[in-house]
């Protein structure tokens, strides 16, 4: 089903509960694994997939179709992953550096974590950049997704995420070269 | 450059360094640019996306039993507030006669009925006294020559019926509440 007759459906409430069941199997992998790689814990993972969903469950039936369905998502996502970190950060009184060095931790104590060694070293790399850099890197990166799209969900201008994009790989290939 | 002329020198290197050279080269290149393999080092539990569609409604089941304060109408906030309101000023008029009563009862039982009666009869009569000098003034009565019952004949004579009914109307109810 496509995503506007999904939309659709759902302001129907007889047909609500079956459209989101359609609309979460649709989109749960790309919104777990994009939560995932910013929180790097699987049950903090989960806990923020849920709560997304949740959002969306209470305010889908006032999207206004003015972006895509997908990037609306994403955005809720994004944003209950910055305030996840956020919490963290004043929870604890920590710095920056200092949430870097905990998912870093996690990284190395998470049972669900492989021992891919590249996709580890990348991985380490990738946590001692900001979290806005390591959002538009991953999405680039690993989610292929276009600047325009980017721009969508982070309400970025192209240009801004091009320069960031650019500086992130050059942060991680030297990172990487400090590693070897 | 003639290989076959090698000018002895005193450096050795590993055994088959030359040969592994070039694949230890390549595995080094490799590491400096992104990997071409966009793997993630993340695994996930048993059945995981199979059985979070199934937990994502159970949680939604679960808020929507808690109410959140946001979510209730507006007309349900204004139907509590002034039940609260009304409820106050219920217990408020409840309470304020009573203390009253209270005040009353507290002077029966410390005063004898005979001691507030005396009291009161003289801060009376003191009262009446006043007014009734005020009024001679008003009337031009001259009563600083006069012995005092002689003052107060000549003030009963001067005046009228109706002033000392006035006067006594004015004191009257504070007499009736107590």
């Amino acid at each position: 089903m496509e995503d506007k007759e999904l939309v659709e459906k759902f302001k129907n409430p007889e047909s609500r509960n079956y459209v989101f069941n359609l609309l979460v199997r649709k989109y749960q992998e790309k919104i777990y694994w994009h939560i995932r790689k910013m929180v790097i814990d699987h049950n903090d993972a989960d806990d923020l997939t849920q709560e997304t969903f949740l959002k969306v469950w209470q305010h889908l039936a006032e999207f206004q179709e003015k972006s895509q369905l997908y990037t609306w998502i994403y955005r809720i996502a994004t944003n209950e992953c910055l305030n996840f970190l956020r919490r963290k950060k004043q929870k604890f009184f920590l710095p920056i550096a200092n949430v870097s060095k905990e998912l870093l931790k996690k990284l190395e104590t998470d049972p669900y974590v492989c021992g891919d060694e590249i996709a580890i070293n990348l991985q380490k790399a990738i946590l001692k950049l900001p979290e806005k850099q390591r959002l538009v890197f991953n999405m680039r990166y690993f989610d292929e997704m276009s600047y325009e799209e980017i721009s969508e969900i982070l309400d970025t201008s192209v240009g801004a995420l091009k320069a960031s994009y650019h500086h992130a790989v050059k942060k991680i290939e030297n990172e990487l070269k400090l590693n070897l | 450059m003639n290989s076959n002329k090698r000018i002895p020198t005193p450096f050795q290197v590993p055994e088959n360094y030359f040969e592994k050279f070039e694949a230890s080269l390549q595995k080094r290149l490799q590491k400096m640019h992104l990997p071409e393999k966009k793997s993630l080092p993340f695994i996930l539990p048993e059945q995981y996306f199979e059985k979070l569609p199934q937990r994502i409604v159970q949680k939604i089941q679960r808020k929507s039993t808690h109410k959140i304060w946001y979510a209730i109408p507006q007309w349900q906030w204004v139907f509590r507030v002034s039940s609260v309101v009304f409820l106050v000023a219920i217990t408020i008029l409840w309470f304020l006669p009573k203390q009253n009563n209270d005040l009353l009862l507290q002077l029966k039982t410390h005063f004898s009925k005979s001691e507030l009666e005396h009291y009161l009869v003289n801060d009376y009569k003191n009262f009446l006294e006043e007014e009734l000098l005020q009024q001679a003034q008003i009337f031009n009565i001259d009563i600083h020559d006069n012995t005092d019952t002689l003052q107060t004949e000549i003030i009963e004579k001067n005046l009228l019926y109706e002033h000392l009914e006035e006067i006594l109307q004015q004191e009257l109810p504070n007499i009736d509440n107590l």
